[in-house]
């Protein structure tokens, strides 16, 4: 993949908060014209990464490049192009929704007023009401209607669907996939509801202790695990070019979930597909764990667990 | 981005228009009638003569005592023509940089298709007008107020700051010195504290140890006595009325350049511990000692002073003084904002 299929490219990235690290030697890339999640647990780094990408805040060590040009926080030009949506969704809560709309208008050359009022009309927000006596989700929407109107070709959303309803939640997704398909957009989502990953995702980032260990397309991820179970005594070793990366073990049975390197052979194992979910999980988990998938039973592919 | 400045400094900045306005209307209220009674007291018949009691249906008693009375209530109007600028400025000054930074506002003006530099400049360059806007006219009307009911002493502590054009300068400062500690500080409380802090510093040590350098002072000498057909007239060094008296005492004549209050305070001990070694029982004779004494340490007396006419090139300096820190604090606060990770 060349330089300018890529949106983000990170080498190395750290960012440091005095003595915490938010961010440890990141490198992941996300190709132009993906919905992507970014996935991890509380603390793993994706707000931090988001903030790096938004221009927000600068890297401690290593290089961050949007649309294949280096992401700083005083180029204004790369951040025109960006539309970011923060966790905490600042808004001026003495201005009306009106006033914030005209915020945007007035410092954005793209801005599209007509998308914005249309939004939060259909949401039932009155454009004249204060940003203060709007409630969270509301808020959200006012938010992510600043963050859409800019036009931007990247979108970066920082648990976009945290304070919204069920309704207005899916109304959301389907509001990404209907932006995307209409501009052409990128967009990296740092989400913990995974069942959103799956809907509308087809590009996953996964976020562990500061660390990335998962960044592939969605349908390779499918593709590429597998679970594999067989009786306890059955005594088969796991098949060679698969990483365990957990194990569920019964009174009867033991299951891996599995990634592969390499087409599988039955070799006496039953095999089913994992959803997405159960993938992340296995993943998030083995993180806490602390301790390497890999490692659990060796490099050594074809090893008796 | 001057939109977006003034909306959001809007409220704070009509409440404050608000304070002004009640201020400057109270002032014009008690500056036409104190004028008027005084007028009225230093005219004929009271001649702005002195009365503790005044009798019933004596005018004059009652204008001295009502101009006596008033005296608390002008000390009120200046406290809060010096509360006026830097309350101006320091509401101002917190509202572009502190308070947006606090409430992590910026993560959505820092996002848009704007530069810090340019969202910088645009709310510093608007607050700093409308701090300008409320003060000029606060200014105008103090220092016709301070004028026109008799405060004669420029130079004083409690007159200075308000009868002329600095309280805009005072306000400007504190204005950027806000902005300085906003950026700095992030915390809209701590940032006000520590302005507060630093200004009532700088409002103290600048009358000592700045002020008096801002424009060279005068320099009279004079002998001690004056000798006029055998007899001897006391003379201490004149200086004009209403000036600033930096130094007076004796010190040697030898001195060049601009004798100090040092050098006054090491030269008398010496001069009068010769004189009380002289016989110093009559008038005559204490002056001859003091003649005699004079002469043997070739000391004379000085006064050193500021003449009230160089009241408005010294408010020009300290202004223009005030203005440049505060350029070169809001320079500073830029920055530290383009380095901020809010």
């Amino acid at each position: 993949m060349t330089g300018d299929d890529l949106v983000i490219e990170t080498e190395a990235l750290t960012k440091r908060f005095r003595r915490r690290t938010a961010l440890n030697e990141c490198s992941l890339s996300v190709p132009r014209g993906r919905i992507a999640a970014l996935v991890g647990p509380n603390g793993a780094g994706k707000t931090t990464l988001l903030r790096l990408l938004a221009g927000l805040s600068k890297p401690s060590e290593g290089g961050i490049s949007v649309f294949g040009k280096e992401m700083s926080t005083m180029n204004v030009e790369l951040r025109a192009r960006v539309g970011y949506l923060d966790q905490d969704r600042p808004l001026y809560p003495w201005w009306r929704v009106r006033e914030i709309l005209e915020f945007g208008r007035r410092i954005n050359p793209a801005w599209d007023t007509e998308f914005a009022t249309r939004h939060l009309s259909r949401l039932d927000i009155d454009l004249e009401s204060r940003v203060r006596d709007l409630s969270g989700g509301q808020r959200a929407q006012v938010a992510l209607a600043v963050c859409f109107a800019k036009r931007p070709e990247l979108i970066l959303l920082d648990e976009p669907a945290s304070a919204l309803d069920p309704v207005a939640r899916q109304d959301l997704l389907h509001d990404i996939t209907e932006l995307f398909a209409d501009n052409e957009s990128s967009v990296l989502m740092a989400t913990h509801a995974i069942d959103d990953v799956a809907a509308i995702c087809d590009y996953v980032i996964i976020l562990s202790q500061s660390r990335v260990v998962l960044s592939e397309d969605l349908d390779y991820v499918l593709e590429s695990h597998r679970f594999l179970s067989r009786g306890l005594d059955d005594g088969v070793p796991v098949p060679r070019g698969a990483t365990v990366l957990q194990e569920l073990r019964t009174t009867r049975e033991v299951t891996y979930l599995v990634r592969l390197a390499m087409p599988l052979e039955r070799d006496g194992w039953r095999i089913e597909r994992p959803t997405f979910n159960e993938i992340a999980i296995a993943y998030l988990r083995d993180q806490h764990r602390s301790t390497p998938a890999k490692s659990e039973f060796g490099e050594e592919a074809g090893a008796t667990p | 981005m001057i939109w977006i400045a003034w909306r959001f400094q809007r409220s704070v900045v009509v409440a404050l228009a608000f304070l002004a306005l009640v201020l400057i209307g109270v002032i014009l209220i008690t500056g036409i009638v104190q004028h008027h009674d005084l007028v009225q007291y230093m005219a004929a018949p009271c001649r702005g003569h002195q009365v503790r009691t005044p009798r019933r249906g004596d005018l004059c008693g009652e204008l001295a005592v009502k101009l006596d009375n008033i005296h608390a209530f002008n000390n009120i109007i200046r406290v809060a023509g010096y509360i006026v600028a830097p309350l101006v400025g320091a509401l101002l000054g917190l509202l572009a940089v502190a308070s947006e930074v606090d409430n992590r506002t910026v993560r959505l003006a820092w996002t848009q298709s704007i530069s810090r530099t340019r969202w910088f400049v645009a709310k510093a360059g608007v607050g700093a007008v409308l701090v300008t806007m409320i003060l000029v006219p606060t200014a105008i009307v103090l220092s016709w107020w301070s004028g026109t009911i008799g405060d004669r002493d420029l130079f004083a502590r409690e007159t200075y700051g308000i009868a002329g054009w600095d309280l805009v300068a005072y306000g400007l400062f504190m204005f950027a010195l806000t902005l300085l500690l906003g950026a700095v500080i992030r915390r809209v409380g701590w940032a006000l504290a520590a302005s507060v802090l630093l200004f009532l510093l700088a409002a103290f040590s600048l009358p000592s140890q700045v002020r008096s350098h801002l424009v060279t002072p005068t320099v009279k000498w004079s002998e001690p006595y004056v000798v006029t057909n055998g007899d001897f007239t006391g003379s201490a060094a004149p200086y004009p009325y209403n000036a600033w008296l930096l130094v007076q005492g004796v010190v040697p004549r030898s001195i060049t350049g601009i004798p100090t209050y040092r050098e006054v305070s090491a030269t008398y001990p010496r001069v009068g511990s010769c004189i009380v070694k002289l016989p110093t029982k009559t008038e005559s004779e204490y002056v001859k000692a003091e003649l005699e004494c004079y002469k043997k340490f070739h000391v004379e007396n000085v006064a050193v002073y500021i003449a009230d006419d160089q009241f408005w090139t010294l408010q020009f300096r300290e202004g223009l003084l005030c203005l440049a820190a505060g350029v070169i604090m809001a320079g500073g606060a830029l920055l530290i904002i383009r380095r901020i990770e809010p």
